[in-house]
């Protein structure tokens, strides 16, 4: 981490965290959310104690991922508490303020950087193993805050499809990461091949190995690939997470090997 | 009936937010059912005209009181022409004590 020491920036957050991770990407629609909320899941399937922040102001979507859409946000001794998806995963969302679904949120950076802040300081989150930050795609207002104001970031997690225009914007998001002395823990490629469920042939709709490719070019840890998987897509519309409820498949053990990899790079 | 509340964080201990049309979140109060909750202000961050959207934004929840502590030339007419009742108030406490001193009023009064 870079030396803040007689830096004009605000001080970190003071909650209780061990490992911040936060989910980034270049480009919108390539599997962030997704990643963020089977990561979060699965880590509170193996007993870690997990909070999930979604940083996504303009189009949060953690909630209706997660079967949550009717919850509201309640405070306890001027805190907000976050929505218990199970006993060891909590939720904080701007959805959760927004009842009128179609309701967009027309607000500006100082905005934006005040909610997330009260999301991060003025939550009573339990004492954390893992908080996954979902971020917008890009390197705007809610990175930048979120970069700056937790405590304890072990570091960015980048997502990208395998074509070339999706591996050229995250290659943003990697030096980003870097730029803000963020370790980048590795890239993951999602979308990667398709297996057609009656023939059983492998189509590369997206394109196969940019993910890798550019991890390659840009010296950062490469995670691993998620192919193209029907029951991915379903469990984000229906509100459940991957992870928790799927037949194994090569998607899941793609999920699974992927979570191995990151979190032994978290030491 | 709703009583409304501009609100500067998304709870109801926030503090009263000290402006009307640029607030990021609205505190909603049922008077019958005594149930309470936050929504952001979507337009908020507008560049204009954002105390007659607010007034939209609090018509379209159905308010019949706006407790606030100053208000826009825009907003002031937006309010009157709703017909929504406007209650002054000092924005240097919670959103829920707010609601609180309010009720209490309206009851000795009524």
């Amino acid at each position: 981490m870079t030396d803040e020491k007689g830096s004009n920036l605000p001080k970190r957050a003071e909650i209780d965290v061990k490992h911040v991770i936060l989910v980034l990407s270049g480009k919108g629609g390539v599997g962030k959310s997704t990643v963020s909320v089977n990561l979060a899941y699965a880590l509170s399937m193996k007993g870690m104690q997990v909070g999930l922040l979604d940083l996504d102001i303009h189009g949060p979507n953690v909630p209706k991922m997660l079967g949550l859409e009717k919850h509201q946000l309640m405070s306890e001794n001027n805190k907000i508490v976050p929505v218990k998806v199970n006993e060891n995963l909590q939720v904080i969302s701007m959805a959760f303020l927004l009842p009128h679904r179609n309701s967009p949120v027309i607000w500006r950076g100082p905005m934006k950087s005040n909610a997330i802040r009260q999301f991060l300081e003025d939550t009573a989150w339990e004492p954390l193993d893992y908080l996954i930050v979902d971020l917008p795609p890009g390197t705007g207002d809610e990175a930048l805050t979120i970069a700056q104001s937790a405590p304890n970031i072990a570091g960015a997690v980048i997502v990208t499809t395998p074509q070339s225009v999706s591996t050229l914007d995250s290659s943003k998001a990697i030096t980003f990461s870097r730029d803000l002395g963020m370790d980048v823990l590795g890239v993951i490629e999602n979308m990667s091949g398709y297996i057609c469920p009656s023939c059983k042939n492998e189509v590369d709709i997206f394109g196969k190995g940019g993910g890798e490719k550019i991890a390659d070019e840009m010296d950062v840890p490469y995670l691993g690939n998620i192919p193209v998987d029907l029951a991915i897509r379903q469990s984000g519309d229906e509100g459940w997470a991957f992870v928790g409820k799927s037949a194994d498949s090569p998607a899941l053990q793609a999920i699974y090997a992927i979570i191995d990899r990151l979190i032994s790079q978290i030491k | 009936m709703i009583v409304s509340i501009p609100s500067s964080g998304p709870t109801v201990d926030s503090q009263m937010d000290d402006r009307f049309g640029r607030a990021p979140y609205f505190a909603f109060f049922d008077t019958e059912t005594g149930s309470s909750r936050i929504e952001a202000n979507p337009h908020a961050g507008g560049s204009g005209g954002v105390g007659p959207m607010a007034v939209q934004f609090l018509v379209k929840n159905d308010v019949k009181v706006l407790i606030a502590p100053r208000l826009g030339g825009n907003a002031d007419g937006a309010l009157k022409a709703s017909g929504i009742t406007i209650i002054m108030q000092n924005p240097d406490v919670t959103v829920e004590a707010a609601y609180s001193a309010w009720k209490k009023n309206s009851e000795n009064s009524s």
